[in-house]
């Protein structure tokens, strides 16, 4: 039992320090690569040092983009975490619940007719002030409405089964895809190709104020701490229901607060950053063969590691810009799949698929 | 482009969103957009002659309707001009066309010399926001901005329009911000969210001088006698003020007559 806790202790030092190395190294990339900010600029600027105006607006900008990548890093990893359990499914995301099939039409609706609706002057103003914007007010309530509406189809005399919840969800997004393609086909070329961008993923596109960032934090923070709280229900659940019961979980209620926390962290990061892939996916999986299958380690984990991972491939999307012939940076979705993908090959090769058994 | 040369009635049809002259909307039917061509109405309408910029999706299916397709260029300025001719030419208006094609070069010509001897201003077009969206360097926006006398902030990337990131524009230092996301008929609430949005950024030189100005994004992004519009406006934009007395207003003049 010390031995195990050790090694969990040990595990999250390390992740951590993965993160700081992370948020570092990204604070220090950009695309105007070592030109005007490098990583003793962006050391002095962040110590507080004096530094020109522009050194200390482009530090501001990409600290502001680590701080958004860890929010959405770390909250899809503890979604996925989630999905995977309350599925009991290894290839469940984040999204698979109709979540982002309800944020791209939310988004692609805005897109497509909201602009002009935001200009009232209410909504311009609060805008403004929070530097949250239209587009990912749309998006969250696009998720959080087909969300609602999954919960309420998949209860079948007021149980949550996870069979009926997956199907149910998988038809809500296909049923937004069908909306979001017919809108992004009628609409204008510049909006649709606008729509598309956005559907790739990519933490570019919001320019969040620090408060806007400090509630989207907070948020995050609060949520996936409730997420953890159910960690312990969770590894009772996955023995099945009937042994959880016995045992004192009551699994309706533990899989509705699952099901809602993350349905609401989820939209948030699909508000946030489009729906970016393989995070929720890879994740789970990676920090488990870190921690074990134990939710109240995996949470954690999977949050920090999220994070970091998140951090780095935003990094490598930013820097693709100084690649030659560049034309600037990549949306992140691509490099997550890149990135995660054969990461988890090979991290299942050198473990000789352990953990499957 | 066909009002300009006063060929309007022998136009059968026209594409989704031509919406100048406003006339063109209420007097000819629409026939779809680039992604959506409907190509029975085309049929139906049963024109002698189809206009569209080459390269866009819908050629290929406009292709194999049998009618004779002209193609259109549009990207650089040199198109445009061109086109001005070639639509003359078809729709039996020949020396209006030439006279079109005449008038906006020189146009051109003429801000171009106005410019010539003034330091060039560092200019960032901005053609939408989340993403932010740019003209680079290539294309009539671009061209069009040299001839008023500015350069481009984003002419790293040479594209006519591309996703710009954050970095590279407060790294280009532009003076001046000209932002084209807006019609002229969008409520001025709009312009607060823009100027907000360039308000966290303080370093560039056109924000902290308060040097963002707007232009009606038809008058510079749709191929046609109006850009002449546009320019005189980039002009304004640029230099602050040294509107010059020209008499370009190639198509009002034309729709008068």
């Amino acid at each position: 039992m010390a031995g195990k806790r050790r090694r969990f202790v040990v595990a999250m030092v390390l992740l951590c320090a993965l993160l700081f190395v992370a948020a570092v190294v990204a604070v220090s990339i950009g695309t105007t690569g070592q030109r005007l900010v490098g990583f003793s600029e962006a050391a002095k600027a962040l110590v507080g040092v004096s530094v020109s105006e522009e050194v200390k607006t482009i530090v501001q900008y990409r600290l502001s983009r680590v701080i958004l990548a860890a929010i959405v890093g770390a909250t899809l990893g503890a979604a996925g975490t989630t999905l995977q359990a309350l599925l009991r499914n290894p290839l469940a995301d984040p999204y698979i619940l109709g979540v982002s099939g309800g944020g791209a039409l939310g988004a692609s609706l805005y897109i497509t007719f909201g602009a002009p609706a935001a200009a009232f002057a209410g909504f311009a103003a609060a805008a403004q002030w929070s530097g949250f914007s239209g587009l990912a007010a749309a998006a969250f309530a696009g998720s959080l409405t087909t969300s609602v509406l999954v919960l309420w189809a998949g209860r079948q005399r007021g149980h949550i089964l996870p069979g009926t919840l997956l199907l149910v969800g998988v038809m809500i997004n296909a049923i937004c895809g069908a909306g979001v393609l017919a809108l992004t086909y009628l609409t204008d070329v510049a909006r649709s190709h606008d729509i598309v961008v956005w559907l790739m993923g990519n933490l570019g596109t919001l320019y969040l104020s620090p408060a806007a960032l400090g509630i989207a934090g907070a948020a995050a923070i609060v949520l996936t701490a409730l997420l953890w709280l159910l960690g312990g229900r969770l590894n009772l659940m996955s023995l099945g229901d009937e042994e959880a019961t016995h045992l004192g979980v009551n699994v309706g209620r533990t899989r509705l607060a699952a099901f809602v926390l993350s349905a609401l962290i989820t939209g948030l990061s699909v508000a946030l950053a489009g729906p970016i892939g393989f995070v929720g996916l890879v994740v789970p999986h990676i920090a488990r063969l870190i921690v074990g299958a134990d939710h109240r380690l995996l949470y954690p984990a999977a949050a920090v590691f999220g994070a970091a991972f998140l951090i780095l491939a935003d990094a490598a999307a930013r820097a693709a810009a100084l690649l030659p012939h560049g034309q600037g940076e990549l949306p992140v979705g691509i490099l997550t799949a890149a990135l995660g993908g054969p990461f988890f090959i090979w991290l299942l090769r050198t473990r000789r698929g352990r953990y499957f058994e | 482009m066909v009002y300009a040369v006063r060929g309007e009635d022998r136009l059968v049809g026209i594409a989704q969103f031509s919406d100048y002259p406003p006339q063109a909307m209420k007097e000819k039917p629409v026939v779809g957009g680039i992604l959506n061509v409907d190509t029975e109405k085309i049929l139906a309408l049963k024109p002698d002659l189809i206009l569209t910029p080459p390269g866009a999706m819908a050629s290929e299916k406009l292709c194999r309707l049998g009618v004779r397709i002209q193609y259109t260029p549009d990207k650089t300025l040199d198109d445009i001009t061109s086109s001005f001719v070639t639509i003359g030419n078809v729709v039996g208006k020949p020396l209006e066309g030439q006279e079109l094609a005449k008038r906006f070069k020189a146009g051109v010509a003429a801000a171009r010399e106005r410019n010539s001897h003034k330091q060039p201003v560092r200019a960032l077009l901005v053609i939408g926001y989340e993403p932010l969206w740019v003209a680079g360097d290539y294309g009539a926006l671009n061209e069009l901005l040299e001839a008023a006398g500015g350069i481009n902030a984003a002419g790293a990337v040479k594209k006519d329009f591309y996703a710009a990131d954050i970095e590279t524009v407060i790294a280009a230092r532009p003076e001046v911000i000209v932002d084209l996301t807006l019609k002229a008929t969008d409520p001025p609430s709009r312009r607060d969210a823009a100027k907000a949005f360039w308000s966290r950024f303080p370093s560039v030189p056109a924000v902290k001088n308060n040097r963002i100005e707007f232009i009606d994004v038809d008058l510079l992004t749709i191929p046609g006698p109006r850009l002449l519009e546009g320019l005189i406006g980039l002009e304004a934009a640029l230099h602050s003020g040294a509107k010059s007395v020209s008499d370009t207003n190639l198509s009002t003049d034309a729709a008068r007559r």
